[in-house]
């Protein structure tokens, strides 16, 4: 009995032991492959563009300031280490980063840069000798973290400093070079230290045992649960290096919150607190870091800086008691305040609405899980200047226009695009009045009639079909029949303004001037022309097309009009310049790519009537209008939205103003998104229009499309073909060279 | 590659059951909190200058360019090409109106047998080009791409055109 009681017992103990060994076995695979998994498992970053130094740059010393501050630059007395300058009166001494840029490794370098005014004048090397071109490091614009929101960038082992592994050991876990993965020491250690502090001072878990904890976030405090993280950090132990686990660690754990993005690891650490990276950060500041991790949230140093501070010194108190830190060194940095920078650019505020744009642009190349995973370098168009002046503007302009319209607060709506005229790379992108607000990306996804905006494809069309902006049409009622009801458009002063040229049925935007000259072209026919333009059918082919009852994306305008702006050519609005995999190897490169869609001649012309508009009709009360800009204003139905576009020789910017639910706002585009507009163009700076030396302009009378000398009253300038024959105004006639010798072709320069 | 310590199967196991036999002591883990922190605001902006009409200047865009298209020559001696064509498009955001540019860029784009997408950079630089002797050479380029792409009729009707020129 006995015998077979023991047999039984020796069955049950090794199938025991055999189910054991298996849930290990699991456990092993398990725990091994993550770790392999995670190590080089890194989310893709992405990089604005780099600001370009070279002499004769329209920049100035306060710009140049604000760019290096927002890299994260320190003003330094001796600038003796990479990411510090100096300022004196017209100087700048910087010492770049090394940066890894698309076309290779640039080491870190000293350089000086001299200003005259708004102008760099000159740059220079450490040794004086003049640099004919050089880049700031690209700023850190995010990340593509995977959906369940870590966010990490992780070091290699030469860019882990050794204070920090050593600082870990003797703050989190004093017997890290000799447990084996736990430490019933360290536990008893804990329990001893916490009893006597009546708190928690000290935790038992050794830094394997959180690496583990922080793989499998999951914070049910069950028994099966610890047993596991147990056998897994002892796994891990006897796996791998001590060295591999603690930098494994130092990329991994978490150590902040930043909205939805969960900030783990060191190197991210050291950009979000301190915007800078980790081989720059002081004795203090590393020190503040390793006092954070004990409770991101409780330490937080933006929320709660006295306790930060108070964990901060115990860290510095722990490096001095274990010589890892000098007497003098102790005491400098205990004097240091936090200097933690409160939304620091790369952490903190990232700009969605752009961001959406690069990962759309992406998804055409890319799974998602190469993007979050396979630490992927994304360089991209975004000019930081360009788009914070896009989202202080937006902000500031539709808040002034609640005030001054007596409606309440936040009823407005808007988007901003800003693009380069003659790339079609876009430098900005606001999606909506709060910046860094990841919502709703108005500029990419709201499609909303554009009204106005349409007319220039009208007048385009007309031009390719020998008309000339002489040509006179008639602005007279119009009554049709569209979907059983009569359609009776009026002009926005509700008269009606007779025979015009079209010059001023465009700057004026005249509605019933255009819808009978497209009515006499052929709404089918502007149709066509508007999908050759934008390369999608429009949805209404009615006579309500000719006044924009079609709706577009901010973005899609952005492409139309930088049709008009380049000279004929559509360049599909891109945010992405090159993919790098994490050798900076290139993955792939989205190279600039254009389409001639408007004889270069007639895009000439429409660019200059477009000028008019700004400087005669709808667009003459910005404050620009006269400063060498072109742009098209543009109101739906019933005031519901409010757009502008407008460009001059460097920028193109499209502005949409109106509500979400699709409501009456009163705005017209000229008393609302070119508001917007005027102040994104104050923050840049308006770069006069060039034109070319073949253009010849011809004065008329803008009232009445006659020829008139430009010192008469009224006229404008327009381009005009060789054979447009045109009368003369009564007592403003031209003398001396003819007609012929006075216009010259547009249709060709030979 | 990871250099593993232990890699026989029994001792690893004989590790972990003496380890978790021996301590299943309760720890007490560091107070971590998951609760999100508010998202940090924005530093304050210094007020921007009021609007300013930057004058037309003419600062010589040659020397950034220039050196720009030196490292884009030497890319494209080493046989890259697409590098090459970086930096041509990085001096292009530098002085975009600048036909000689464009007509770089079509140039390395053919030789890249992209013949579509250097024939539009040609004509790019038509557009743009201000000399007779700048708008023949972007056009010769215009039927080299044509030609490239299998359309030699166009390619020699724009040949003769030009053929004829003397600039």
């Amino acid at each position: 009995m006995l015998r077979y009681t023991l047999l039984g017992g020796l069955v049950l103990g090794s199938l025991a032991v055999v189910a054991v060994a298996g849930y290990l076995f699991y456990l092993d695979r398990q725990i091994t492959g993550t770790f392999e998994g995670r190590r080089w498992s890194v989310p893709a970053v992405i990089y604005a563009q780099p600001l370009e130094l070279y002499p004769g740059a329209d920049l100035g010393l306060a710009e140049l300031t604000a760019e290096l501050e927002r890299l994260g630059y320190e003003a330094s007395a001796n600038v003796d280490a990479p990411g510090s300058y100096k300022r004196t009166a017209n100087r700048l001494d910087v010492y770049l980063r090394a940066f890894r840029f698309m076309d290779g490794q640039r080491s870190s370098r000293r350089i000086q840069l001299v200003f005259d005014g708004p102008t760099l004048a000159e740059v220079r090397d450490q040794s004086g000798r003049p640099v004919p071109l050089v880049r700031l490091d690209p700023l850190t614009i995010g990340s593509f973290f995977p959906s369940h929101g870590e966010d990490r960038l992780v070091l290699t082992p030469e860019q882990i400093p050794n204070l920090l592994r050593e600082t870990l050991k003797a703050v989190e876990d004093q017997n890290f070079d000799h447990h084996a993965g736990f430490d019933p020491i360290g536990i008893a250690r804990a329990l001893w230290v916490n009893l006597k502090a009546g708190e928690v001072q000290q935790g038992g878990s050794t830094l394997t045992q959180q690496l583990v904890k922080s793989y499998y976030l999951d914070n049910r405090r069950t028994l099966e649960r610890k047993l596991r993280e147990l056998a897994m950090a002892v796994i891990l132990d006897a796996r791998f290096d001590k060295r591999e686990i603690m930098d494994a660690y130092i990329n991994e754990i978490y150590i902040g919150q930043d909205g939805q993005r969960a900030v783990h690891g060191f190197g991210l650490g050291a950009q979000y607190y301190f915007n800078r990276p980790l081989t720059e950060l002081g004795v203090d500041e590393l020190a503040t870091l390793i006092a954070v991790i004990r409770g991101p949230s409780y330490y937080n140093p933006f929320r709660h800086p006295e306790r930060a501070l108070a964990r901060r010194n115990l860290v510095l108190d722990k490096m001095l008691a274990n010589g890892l830190i000098t007497e003098p060194v102790h005491a400098q940095s205990v004097d240091m305040p936090l200097k933690v920078v409160r939304g620091s650019r790369s952490g903190g505020a990232y700009h969605p609405a752009f961001m959406d744009l690069v990962r759309r642009e992406l998804a055409e190349h890319y799974q998602e899980d190469d993007l979050t995973t396979q630490g992927l370098r994304i360089f991209t168009t975004l000019e930081p200047r360009v788009q914070d002046a896009a989202e202080r503007a937006l902000s500031d302009a539709l808040a002034r226009l609640e005030q001054q319209r007596d409606l309440p607060a936040d009823t407005l709506q808007g988007a901003v695009i800003v693009t380069a005229n003659q790339t079609g790379e876009v430098l900005a992108v606001a999606g909506g009045r709060t910046a860094g607000f990841d919502g709703f990306n108005r500029a990419v996804q709201a499609r909303r009639p554009i009204g106005s905006l349409i007319k220039p494809v009208v007048y385009l069309t007309a031009l390719e079909h020998g008309y000339h902006l002489a040509s006179v049409v008639e602005d007279a009622p119009v009554s049709l029949e569209q979907h059983g009801r009569t359609w009776q458009p009026a002009n926005f002063d509700k008269k009606i303004h007779g025979p015009v040229p079209l010059i001023r049925a465009l700057g004026d935007s005249l509605n019933l001037a255009t819808v009978n000259l497209g009515l006499a072209l052929g709404v089918d026919t502007v149709a066509a022309r508007l999908a050759s333009l934008t390369g999608r059918e429009p949805s209404n082919t009615y006579p309500s097309l000719l006044l924009g009852a079609e709706a577009l994306t901010p973005l899609e305008v952005a492409g139309l009009y930088g049709t008009f702006a380049s000279g004929g050519f559509y360049m599909r609005p891109k945010a992405v310049i090159a993919v790098l995999d994490e050798s900076g190897a290139p993955l792939s490169r989205h190279s600039l790519d254009l389409e001639q869609r408007i004889e270069p001649d007639i895009a000439r012309v429409m660019s200059r009537a477009l000028e008019t508009v700004m400087r005669h009709g709808t667009g003459s009360s910005s404050r620009f209008a006269r400063a060498g800009t072109a742009g098209k204003t543009g109101t739906s139905n019933d005031f519901r939205d409010s757009w502008f576009v407008g460009y001059d020789d460097a920028h193109l910017g499209v502005v949409w103003v109106g509500t979400d639910d699709n409501r009456s706002t009163g705005l017209t585009g000229s008393s609302g998104a070119m508001k917007v507009w005027d102040e994104v163009m104050t923050h840049l700076g308006v770069r006069p229009l060039h034109h070319g030396a073949q253009d010849d302009a011809v004065t008329i009378e803008y009232a009445s499309g006659l020829l008139a000398r430009a010192d008469c009253a009224d006229v404008v300038e327009v381009l005009l073909p060789e054979d447009a024959s045109l009368r003369s105004k009564p007592g403003c006639g031209i003398n001396g060279p003819s007609l012929g010798e006075r216009i010259r072709s547009w249709f060709g320069k030979d | 590659m990871v250099r593993q310590r232990l890699n026989s199967p029994a001792l690893l196991l004989l590790a972990v059951i003496t380890a978790v036999l021996a301590g299943c002591a309760t720890t007490y883990p560091p107070p971590r909190d998951e609760a999100p922190a508010p998202e940090a605001p924005r530093p304050e902006q210094p007020d921007q200058a009021e609007p300013e009409v930057i004058p037309e200047r003419t600062p010589d865009p040659s020397a950034p360019t220039l050196a720009l298209l030196r490292q884009s020559e030497r890319s494209a001696d080493d046989g890259d090409l697409d590098g090459a064509i970086a930096y041509v498009e990085r001096a292009i955001r530098l002085d975009s109106r600048n036909p000689e540019l464009w007509l770089r860029l079509a140039r390395l784009q053919l030789a890249a047998q992209r013949p579509g997408t250097a024939e539009q950079l040609a004509h790019k630089a038509i557009a743009l080009a201000e000399e007779d002797a700048q708008e023949r050479q972007a056009w010769l380029l215009v039927a080299d791409a044509l030609e490239a792409q299998g359309d030699d009729a166009e390619a020699a009707r724009i040949r003769a055109r030009w053929r004829t020129y003397r600039g």
